[in-house]
């Protein structure tokens, strides 16, 4: 079969390609000079005109010298390299001077194993310079296969997570993922379901959420407010909870709202969480009038990010999108993936210089809190912390249906990230103490 | 423009979809599925005078829809704890920064354990965060950046 064959993982690649196409081996790597057995790189360095590399004396240029010894394994092979394993393309510049082979044994070993072609395959008699025939001799065994050879690479490989599976000792535990599965599902399923009616636990005020309260304060009333919807119902669990009382505020504030979103969902999703909002502010036949009122424009704007900068300025391309060219009041920007708001914080913010509150998912506020810290963020609510704390400044009282809610939350979330801990500890422990037994034993 | 895009792929998830239920491909009731939903909710968009609040359409969104994608996505949980038993190890190399960032991560995150902690530790956190984890990550970026610059210059200057 034509094509270069991977040292790595036996794929046959095309003859011009660099890297294996199956595991990204570099198919070269042989080739290197001295790579893995200088010995041979220096023999084959050499010229009948020109002494060894290094070599001062010229002593060593005998070729009566025997080859030395593989630093590894010492077989008295000849190094495995030497045999030409397939054509090699002509090399664009000048082999590098061949080094000294070191004759004490290296440390990384399995760095050896695995960079060097050659010497997992089979080793041959003519190879190990032993009489077949000599009596007492063991008949020859097969040639080592690829899933074989495969295999042993994987275990030499310097690369614990390929490794990890081979390397393990027998008597590791295995906690199949199934069982990790169960324990976070029961530590989130059951708080949720008999969670206590109260919240527990306290809500930590993390920078930027009074901050992004007082912006929301401070709109007169009728104050036009953009609101990009960068979330849709995959992330909504987290996100409704941090946009509901921005939300509710914007409500309270008597704010004319335009949403927009680059989501094909997100404007459905805006509809559902504004309704929401507005059944907390009103009796339920008025919810609907407020939301209303709320919610000048809803928009799903095509295009992805390039359309943003169009949303600055009083241009007619605004107009055209937004059905108005007047400034807006304030920025909200409700997104459960932080390059939302980073791509606002670009693309429209230092065009209009509207101040810019974030909702936000936790897994977004430590990129985001760098634009809270140089004040590019007017305000920053994240997290379930952020949208509780948020929700306590809020001058009406919890329903019972919103405490329930949150201690659910609350609950839920103090065991799962228990579980999780857990886990990580158990998973430390047991690597500690069963690689201290397998030391041990050996 | 992008209306007319969106148009389109739908006139062609139709075909593609059609033309596999005709030919009776493998899987084909899953397109069957995929024709028959999006039927539905063009029709009631189209029929229904309150168009996008119409209250089929509602119905879909709030009981298909968003449960369907909230659970895919609830189920990272799960993949991240399995990740987190099987990776955060102290004996790799950098496993000790790894599990005690999570760690103090976790702790500071968690309602249950802000009164069993100093409260200097949220503010712990924050510095983290602002200085060591952030100058970490824009040295990444830029060292990509920079990476990527180099390569294409390489590429257009045919040093690949």
């Amino acid at each position: 079969m034509d094509g270069l064959t991977c040292p790595h993982c036996g794929t046959v690649n095309p003859e011009d390609a660099n890297f294996c196409k199956k595991c990204g081996a570099n198919l070269h790597e042989d080739d290197a000079p001295a790579a893995a057995t200088p010995d041979a790189q220096a023999a084959e360095s050499r010229t009948p005109d020109a002494p060894a590399a290094g070599d001062d004396t010229g002593a060593d240029a005998s070729p009566a010298k025997p080859p030395q010894p593989f630093a590894l394994f010492d077989l008295g092979l000849t190094a495995p390299t030497s045999r030409p394993r397939r054509p090699s393309p002509p090399a664009e510049e000048p082999a590098a001077p061949a080094p000294l082979p070191d004759p004490t044994p290296t440390p990384d070993l399995s760095a050896q194993l695995v960079h060097t072609p050659g010497l997992l395959d089979a080793l041959n008699d003519d190879q190990l310079d032993i009489d077949p025939t000599a009596p007492g001799r063991a008949p020859s065994s097969p040639p080592i296969g690829g899933e074989q050879a495969l295999w042993i690479r994987r275990l030499f490989s310097p690369d614990p997570s390929v490794a990890d599976e081979l390397t393990q000792p027998p008597a590791w535990p295995n906690l199949r993922m199934r069982w990790i599965f169960l324990v976070v599902a029961l530590a989130v399923g059951i708080p949720l379901l008999f969670s206590r009616r109260e919240p527990t636990g306290t809500i930590q005020l993390w920078p930027g959420v009074q901050e992004a309260h007082a912006a929301v304060a401070a709109l007169p009333p009728g104050a036009d407010v953009i609101i990009f919807w960068a979330y849709d119902q995959a992330t909504a669990g987290e996100l409704d909870l941090v946009a509901a009382p921005v939300v509710e505020h914007l409500i309270q504030a008597r704010a004319r709202v335009t949403i927009v979103s680059l989501l094909p969902t997100g404007p459905a999703t805006a509809d559902r969480l504004v309704r929401h909002a507005a059944e907390l502010v009103a009796p339920a036949p008025e919810a609907q009038a407020v939301a209303r009122d709320l919610v000048a424009r809803n928009l799903y704007l095509t295009g992805g990010a390039t359309v943003l900068p169009l949303l600055t300025g009083q241009t007619d391309a605004r107009a055209s999108l937004l059905g108005s060219a007047s400034r807006m009041e304030l920025a909200v920007v409700l997104a459960a993936d932080a390059a939302d708001v980073q791509a606002w914080l670009e693309l429209v913010q230092p065009r209009d210089g509207t101040p810019v509150v974030a909702g936000t998912s936790a897994a977004a506020a430590p990129v985001l809190q760098a634009y809270w810290d140089s004040g590019q963020l007017t305000g920053l609510v994240s997290g379930f912390d952020g949208a509780l704390a948020y929700r306590d400044l809020l001058e009406r009282p919890y329903k019972d249906v919103e405490r329930q809610a949150a201690a659910r939350q609350l609950t839920a979330q103090n065991w799962g990230q228990l579980a999780f801990l857990g886990l990580i500890l158990l998973g430390n422990l047991l690597a500690f103490l069963f690689r201290s037994e397998a030391v041990r034993n050996v | 423009m992008g209306a007319g895009a969106v148009l389109l792929g739908a006139v062609n998830l139709a075909a593609v979809h059609i033309r596999r239920v005709q030919r009776g491909d493998r899987e084909w009731s899953h397109s069957l599925v995929v024709i028959g939903v999006a039927a539905i909710v063009i029709a009631a968009g189209l029929i229904d005078p309150a168009g996008r609040n119409s209250p089929v359409l509602a119905w879909v969104f709030d009981y298909v829809l968003a449960p369907g994608q909230a659970m895919l996505y609830a189920l990272t949980a799960f993949f991240l704890a399995a990740a987190g038993y099987r990776f955060l190890r102290l004996e790799r190399r950098g496993g000790g920064w790894l599990v005690a960032g999570a760690v103090i991560v976790l702790l500071t995150q968690m309602p249950r354990a802000h009164a069993l902690w100093p409260p200097a530790l949220p503010a712990v956190t924050v510095w983290l965060v602002d200085a060591p984890v952030m100058a970490a990550l824009r040295g990444a970026l830029l060292g990509t950046a920079l990476a990527l610059l180099i390569s294409g210059v390489r590429y257009l200057f045919g040093r690949m």
